[in-house]
């Protein structure tokens, strides 16, 4: 049977609910082995225990509180080695794809990125070509790093009795972290969430993001940007949605006077359940709503904040 | 300090792919190939540094045999009003078919090495494979620090400062050299080419050379398309928001 590493992202000493799924599907895949390496993560690294997962390796170190590439891929490398694991398994966050790729550099192993599936014989899917395709792929290495897209799978509660041990480790890292220039807005990343409302150019300017918002806190969703409207510098670029800003996969993508350019559909259109509303019917977005409403986003964004509050109080 | 710009040809956004008969390859007939997006930022990125760090800049560009017009478009958009070309060399590293991460990092490292670079520049992503690997696979065969994602540089004596992007906000973070970096928007305004560097850039020697994927961890098994999407329904009538939000509701049940 095959030995499977999942690596657990720590944000803040706090694992982030994509691990849970990739936890979850690991399973499929062999003996699953869980590592977190972070400054105090041993506490949260039973959470794993949950999910499945019996065996968790807590490597904590004051220096490894930030994402460091070269120290991080090294713990997770000599984790890897030292349990003896074939596959590495991580979710397709910005930093799980950075640090596969690292991961797999040490480990000489071959890497797919962003898989939307995983197959009994280790060929994966992945998106290519800003989605116009799907490549299955095969990785000719003795080990193999995969990344998977956020909600390719859900996460399946299964408690099991779990072991956390620590791991010293050297961390010396080449590349350091001199300081976190945070952003004070604390609001919830596209990344993370499960329900988007996005603005493209169709919103008219800035100005009327409050109706992007208010849809958006009712609906407990984070607001996302087209890139047009990042490049226009209505919205700040942590908010774009698409091929060269954020892949997501949520369960509902609320998408207001965004036309559907191919470089934004390859970022949302796996998404569960896509709803757009655009002044024009011709607009390639509704190719891939599931509903659509044709109509000015001026008017018919506040009746849905209205009308979602009546379903939702 | 030596700094190599890389730059790689990728299909068009807008092209249309099609799967060929083997139903493992792209039939790239007649597909128009750019100078990926990001490696814009490394060309200036480059230049900024032979004009104003007085360092010696080379372009290395990954492509197809027809590259050349691409490659000499590069040239002049790394070259100043006058139209002086930043890069003491140009070398053209030719693939036919395929590229593949792995293999493209080794023979990248053996022309970087050759140069003996301080500084390699790389696009954040390739809008093609989308796959993030080129730049650490680099750094770890030249044994190089990696950083990715910058929004920001400032070079010192054998190190760089830089901002990488990260969900929220930025780290800085000090590289020392030899360092590979992928730079993001914002890095740098890459320039428009003027006239008198691309009359310049058609008279740049490029050394070409043809080059394997040889040592291919990955291989592409099949093509498919993405699976076909039931038709939506769009909703219209004077009830259409509240009829979406009972679809919401009731029938996707996501709320």
């Amino acid at each position: 049977m095959a030995k499977v590493l999942v690596v657990a992202e720590q944000r803040d000493n706090k694992i982030k609910s994509i691990s849970y799924e990739v936890a979850t599907y690991a399973k499929s895949l062999g003996d699953v082995v869980g590592v977190v390496v972070g400054s105090s993560v041993s506490e949260e690294a039973k959470s794993l225990g949950n999910y499945g997962i019996e065996t968790v390796v807590a490597v904590e170190k004051a220096e490894l509180a930030t994402y460091s590439p070269d120290a991080y891929a090294q713990a997770v490398a000599d984790v890897a080695n030292e349990q003896g694991a074939d596959i590495v398994l991580m979710g397709a966050t910005s930093m799980g794809k950075d640090l596969a790729a690292h991961v797999g550099a040490k480990l000489g192993a071959g890497v797919a990125q962003d898989c939307i599936a995983i197959n009994e014989d280790l060929t994966a899917k992945r998106p290519v070509y800003a989605g116009k395709l799907i490549a299955t792929v095969q990785l000719s290495t003795d080990k193999k790093v995969y990344t998977l897209r956020a909600n390719t799978a859900k996460a399946e509660e299964a408690s099991v009795g779990v072991t956390v041990s620590a791991k010293e480790f050297a961390a010396n890292p080449a590349v350091s972290v001199k300081e976190l220039l945070v952003s004070a807005n604390k609001k919830l990343d596209v990344a993370e969430a499960n329900i988007i409302v996005t603005g493209g150019r169709g919103m008219g300017g800035p100005e009327n993001w409050n109706l992007i918002e208010n849809a958006a806190e009712v609906l407990g969703a984070a607001t996302g940007a087209s890139r047009a409207v990042v490049d226009a510098g209505w919205r700040p670029h942590a908010e774009q949605v698409g091929q060269t800003g954020k892949v997501v996969s949520p369960s509902l993508y609320i998408a207001c006077g965004v036309s559907g350019a191919i470089q934004h559909l390859a970022g949302m259109k796996t998404s569960k359940f896509i709803v757009a509303i655009n002044k024009d019917p011709e607009a390639p977005i509704f190719k891939v709503a599931d509903y659509g409403i044709v109509g000015d986003v001026m008017e018919v964004l506040p009746t849905l904040a209205d009308e979602l509050k009546k379903v939702l109080a | 300090m030596k700094a190599v710009a890389i730059i790689r040809e990728v299909p068009d956004t807008e092209a249309v792919l099609n799967i060929a008969g083997d139903g493992k390859t792209i039939d790239m007939s007649g597909v128009k190939f750019i100078i990926n997006p990001y490696d814009e930022y490394a060309i200036e990125e480059a230049a900024l540094l032979a004009e104003n760090n007085g360092a010696e800049s080379y372009l290395i560009a990954v492509g197809g045999a027809d590259m050349t017009k691409n490659i000499r478009s590069a040239i002049a958009k790394g070259a100043n009003k006058k139209g002086d070309i930043a890069f003491k060399e140009v070398r053209h590293l030719i693939v036919d078919g395929t590229m593949e991460s792995n293999s493209l990092a080794e023979k990248l490292a053996e022309e970087v090495k050759s140069i003996g670079a301080d500084v390699v520049f790389l696009g954040k992503q390739y809008i093609d494979n989308d796959d993030y690997l080129l730049g650490p696979f680099l750094a770890n065969k030249l044994e190089a620090n990696c950083v990715t994602v910058v929004t920001q540089t400032e070079y010192a004596d054998g190190s760089v400062s830089v901002n990488r992007e990260i969900e929220g906000g930025a780290e800085a973070i000090d590289v020392a050299f030899p360092a590979v970096v992928t730079l993001q928007k914002g890095v740098n305004e890459p320039r428009y080419a003027g006239m008198k560097g691309i009359m310049k850039a058609k008279k740049v020697a490029i050394d070409s050379k043809e080059i394997s994927m040889d040592n291919n961890v990955l291989e592409v098994v099949s093509y498919e398309l993405p699976p076909a999407k039931a038709p939506g329904r769009v909703i219209d009538g004077d009830n259409a928001v509240s009829e979406l939000v009972d679809a919401l509701k009731n029938e996707a049940k996501v709320l």
